[in-house]
């Protein structure tokens, strides 16, 4: 893994500094599909929307850390094929019901685009494979991993770079964390717990992705959608569950050193990225 | 084998209910629930009574999360509540929703929103029902989950806790003002928290208009039956005692001329119009007398001549 120190140590300082308001706490033990349950009715029975939207809308009414990945052709298809099956669905949430069966009916709506996998504990909905080799996306690419003693922000922007040295597609890859881009605060956890080992060799990216979550203090899903302008994998934070916030800003120092972390994760050293090239 | 008959269509499903099965049952049972509910009027016995036995059904058939057990227990006690009574005077209905609320306090795994409503709904039941020390101590169960729960659940809990927990204390006062005679007896325990300094506070509180009130009474009253200091003690241009007793005729201001003011008072506007209404109510019946009279004489004339 290679980065700038001096620069982790500002940004580590900027962040340490000003404390963030969520903590860590201890990650429960991932509940069963079958065991958790929607305490509320999510989406209309009646109203048509795109696959993706349908299966964010599905996850929200469920506290659990669920991880999801779209399919490439989701993003891809041409507008005529867009309104139709499997593309265009309708589905909703009802009270009570189980993550499992949701997540059954999903797949099923999905025609075999999607299916659900438990990788190291993890829930998560990915893109179905025609056959184990196929690389679908930049998180089926093999790669290496190895930290030690790593924040959950230091793996993941390994896992990046990793990503972005092999990747499958023009786009390069981008991790960041839900509402970071907002200019909302990490947990502190996030990047100043140091408690991520790990040695891994010619794995895909999901598993190491999954054992990266596996091992941080936090209990963490992702959201990818391949094949978007950005390809980026957003990280989000649950709290027995429940998706939780961060509740304070950046100020602009942290802002200022989030962006230097950003890039030194190489998103922007691809075709649309020529910022980065001119600056280099 | 288990067999379920849904109560509403009467078909017979045969072995445990499928997930979606579940769903529906429950779907059936909260759409029962909210119409009841929503109804301004006295519902129809029948709808509260299938709404009951849904609800029932659910808790027996249907694995629940446990938030969504609980708010079925409550609005199980909800219906119950609203059922209407066998006769005028029964509450057996009400002793039902509280053996609802009961549960719903009971199960719960972690207080949430229903164990504070349920708390405060059979207080409220518990002291109307004659059942005051059960109402005292759910209501202090309330107001000790301050103290009792973490930061966390506090914060979880949001404004509610703290809007539950006034609300038990305006009950608990209101408990020991309609109770007031057993709770300074301390029949059956109850009472025991009189002296809790909070209740304490909010009786005084809720007692101090009244006070006040009476005291503003009873000092008007010895006002009046008193005296003034003008004449009790004699004083320049104060009236002079009458031979007979009491006093001549006030006169006040300069221009004053002793008994100005001896006139007769005027009456009330409500008796003068009453007076006016009687007199014309006289004179309109001595009209109509008068030409019923002379109508009767054109009438027995016309015959004579015929």
């Amino acid at each position: 893994m290679r980065m700038n120190d001096s620069a982790w140590r500002r940004g580590l300082s900027a962040v340490a500094f000003l404390a963030v308001s969520v903590g860590a706490w201890p990650v429960p033990p991932v509940k069963a599909p079958e065991d958790v349950r929607a305490l509320e009715r999510s989406g209309s029975p009646s109203a048509q929307t795109c696959l993706t939207a349908a299966v964010g809308q599905a996850l929200r009414a469920f506290d659990a850390p669920v991880s999801f990945e779209t399919h490439p052709l989701d993003g891809r298809s041409t507008e005529e094929a867009l309104e139709e099956s499997p593309f265009s669905v309708t589905h909703c949430v009802k009270k009570n019901e189980t993550l499992k069966h949701c997540l059954d009916d999903l797949v099923e709506l999905s025609r075999g685009l999607l299916e659900v996998q438990t990788i190291l504990g993890n829930t998560c909905i990915v893109p179905k494979k025609r056959s184990p080799d196929e690389i679908l996306t930049n998180l089926d690419v093999p790669i290496s991993l190895h930290v030690e003693k790593a924040s959950t922000w230091e793996a993941l922007k390994a896992l990046a770079i990793a990503i972005n040295g092999v990747k499958a597609t023009d786009y390069g890859l981008y991790i960041t964390l839900s509402d970071l881009d907002a200019a909302k605060s990490p947990p502190a956890a996030f990047t100043e717990e140091k408690v991520i080992t790990l040695s891994l060799d010619n794995v895909p990216a999901r598993y190491a992705l999954c054992a990266i979550m596996n091992a941080s203090p936090l209990e963490l899903s992702y959201t990818y959608a391949p094949g978007t302008t950005l390809d980026t994998i957003v990280m989000a934070v649950h709290k027995d569950g429940k998706r939780v916030f961060g509740t304070r800003t950046f100020t602009s120092e942290e802002a200022e050193w989030w962006g230097r972390e950003k890039n030194e994760v190489g998103w922007q050293r691809n075709s649309r990225g020529g910022d980065a090239e001119k600056d280099e | 084998m288990k067999s379920v008959a849904c109560l509403v269509c009467g078909c017979l499903l045969m072995g445990a209910l499928s997930e979606d099965e579940q769903l529906a049952l429950l779907e059936k049972a909260d759409a029962y629930y909210h119409e009841v509910m929503s109804s301004r009027t006295q519902p129809e016995r029948a709808r509260v009574d299938t709404g009951i036995q849904l609800y029932e059904e659910v808790l027996r058939e249907v694995e629940l999360a446990w938030q969504i057990r609980l708010e079925v227990l409550s609005n199980l006690g909800a219906l119950h509540v609203r059922t209407p009574p066998e006769a005028p005077g029964d509450y057996s209905h009400w002793d039902r929703a509280c053996a609802c609320y009961e549960r719903v306090v009971d199960e719960a795994p972690k207080v949430n929103e229903r164990v504070l409503y349920a708390h405060s709904h059979l207080g409220y039941m518990y002291g109307k029902t004659g059942h005051p020390a059960r109402a005292e101590s759910h209501y202090m169960r309330l107001r000790g989950l301050g103290e009792q729960l973490t930061e966390e659940e506090r914060e979880a809990l949001g404004p509610a806790l703290a809007q539950q927990r006034n609300a038990a204390l305006t009950g608990l006062a209101m408990l020991y003002e309609e109770h007031a005679r057993e709770a300074a007896a301390g029949t059956g325990g109850f009472g025991v928290h009189m002296g809790d300094p909070d209740v304490a506070a909010e009786l005084a509180r809720r007692a101090k208009p009244r006070v006040d009130r009476q005291l503003n009474q009873t000092t008007e009253a010895t006002f009046l039956a008193l005296p003034s200091e003008d004449e009790s003690v004699a004083s320049p241009g104060a009236p002079l005692p009458r031979p007979g007793g009491g006093t001549s005729p006030t006169a006040i201001g300069p221009d004053a001329k002793p008994g100005a003011d001896t006139r007769p008072m005027p009456e009330p506007a409500k008796q003068a119009a009453g007076k006016t209404v009687v007199r014309a109510i006289g004179l309109l019946g001595l009209a109509f007398a008068l030409l019923a009279s002379s109508v009767w004489s054109v009438w027995r004339k016309g015959r004579e001549r015929e």
